[in-house]
This record gives structure tokens, sequence and C-alpha cells, in this order.
């Protein structure tokens, strides 16, 4: 693993355990992330007996070079975006893990679990409140963001 | 003596070389909560494998390297919280 930066060492590692034993329902792009270890996409099922079943989302995930002492910037994207409370129409998340929140002992695969499991216990598939206003204004980088987390029920 | 079989080989150690194995008993995680690497080995932010990377234990009971544990707490979210339980980071002297 000779010239790697400590920040790839640690996605090379997260990318081998994620091929290996995949959480259910999530498969990440291998071929993609091994060619440019800043980028992955994450395919996801709606897990079983939930408002997703059967439908597929894609996830991106998008490193800075000081990773893991700051948070991947993860948004939704492709064809199929969750219509859900905590996701807006352009893919951004609302979810404090993802800034304010954020922790190095942190990963991926944590990161993919806490997504689902807040698909998971939604009870009524809507946008957020404030969904035209916020597409309209926000930066394309959602950690641009200043987020205020309001509602932890779903 | 007299007892061994014939076939008995004699044989005389000249030198030997003894290899050993070490690992922390500390903690159950074998593995630094930041970067993922053993604690029996260097953080990659060293570039020498026979670097000086101590350990540091917090008072959570958290382990992690030091230069890990340290460049966290130095960043803007840290708020001087352990990556793992996010309980106010202490850390334990000995």
């Amino acid at each position: 693993m000779a010239g790697k930066t400590p920040s790839e060492k640690r996605l090379h590692k997260e990318l081998i355990s994620l091929v290996k034993e995949p959480p259910p329902g999530m498969i990440v792009d291998a071929d993609q992330a091994e060619q440019n270890l800043n980028t992955w996409t994450i395919n996801m099922q709606g897990a079983e007996g939930t408002l997703y079943d059967g439908e597929l989302f894609q996830l991106q995930f998008k490193f800075g070079s000081s990773y893991p002492f700051e948070s991947p910037e993860v948004t939704f994207v492709g064809q199929n975006i969750p219509v859900h409370p905590h996701v807006y129409s352009n893919g951004h998340i609302c979810l404090s893990i993802l800034t304010d929140d954020w922790s190095p002992a942190l990963s991926v695969q944590s990161v993919c679990l806490s997504i689902i499991s807040m698909l998971s216990s939604c009870k009524e598939k809507k946008r957020p409140p404030d969904n035209s206003f916020y597409v309209k204004t926000c930066n394309k980088n959602p950690k641009k963001t200043k987020w205020w987390y309001h509602d932890d029920k779903v | 003596m007299s007892d061994q079989p014939e076939s008995f080989m004699r044989i005389v150690i000249k030198e030997f070389l003894g290899v050993g194995n070490w690992r922390w008993s500390f903690t159950n995680d074998r593995i630094c909560g930041i970067c993922r690497v053993q604690f029996e080995i260097c953080c990659p932010n060293c570039d020498n494998p026979e670097a000086q990377c101590p350990i540091a234990w917090g008072r959570c009971s958290h382990a992690f390297h030091l230069h890990c544990v340290l460049k966290w707490l130095d960043t803007e979210h840290a708020n001087n919280k352990c990556p793992i339980c996010r309980q106010n980071w202490e850390l334990r002297v000995y």
C-alpha cells in the first residue's frame, strides 16, 4: 500500500470489507470505486416490509482528502430519489451524522445503515416542507447547508 | 541412558533464534477506531514503520493511536468528544 495517503488507506480497507461483507440490500460499485477512491456509488434496496420495499436507490459518497476526520458528502443520485421528509428532491439528506455529529469512528457502512434505517422508520412518504425553496437556493454541496435538525422521529 | 532405543539421534543445539509475538491486552478492539489499523502497527500518519506511535486510552475506556485521536480533537466538529461514545475525551494517565 505504499504511496497511498492515510485517507486512501482507510478507504481501501473499507472498500474491501464492504465488498466482502455487504450489509443486506447494499452493493458498492467496486470497479468505479477502485478507479477513483474518492467517489463511490452504493446501490441500495428499500427494506422489505417498509414503505420503500421493492424500490432501488443510488447513494453517492464523495470523500475529501482529510477523511475520516471530515464527513463524506453523501447524496441520493439517479432516477429514483426516495420521497421522505428528510430527503430533498435534489438528493440532499438532512441527517446530523453527515455534518455536525460526524465522528471518524463512523464509516461508509454505518452511514448506509443509518440512511436505510431512516427510510425504514418512515410512516408517510412526503418531501420536506421547505423542499421547493431549498432545492432552488441551496449550494450543490449539502455540507455547505446550515442544517437545522428539528425532528428525530422519522 | 541405556533405555534409549538405538535409533535415538543425539543432536547438539549450537544456537537458536527466538521469535516473539506480542499484542496489547487492554481492549477487545484490535484496531484503532479512527484509522482501522491494528494497535501493534503505527498509524498511517507515521511514515516510518519503526516510528514510536503510542496508544492513547480515554477515561471512557476507548483507545486510539495517540496521533489519530489528537488529529480528531484538533478538528472543528470534535468538541473534545470521544469518536466512539461521544463522552468528553479525557486521557487516562497511568
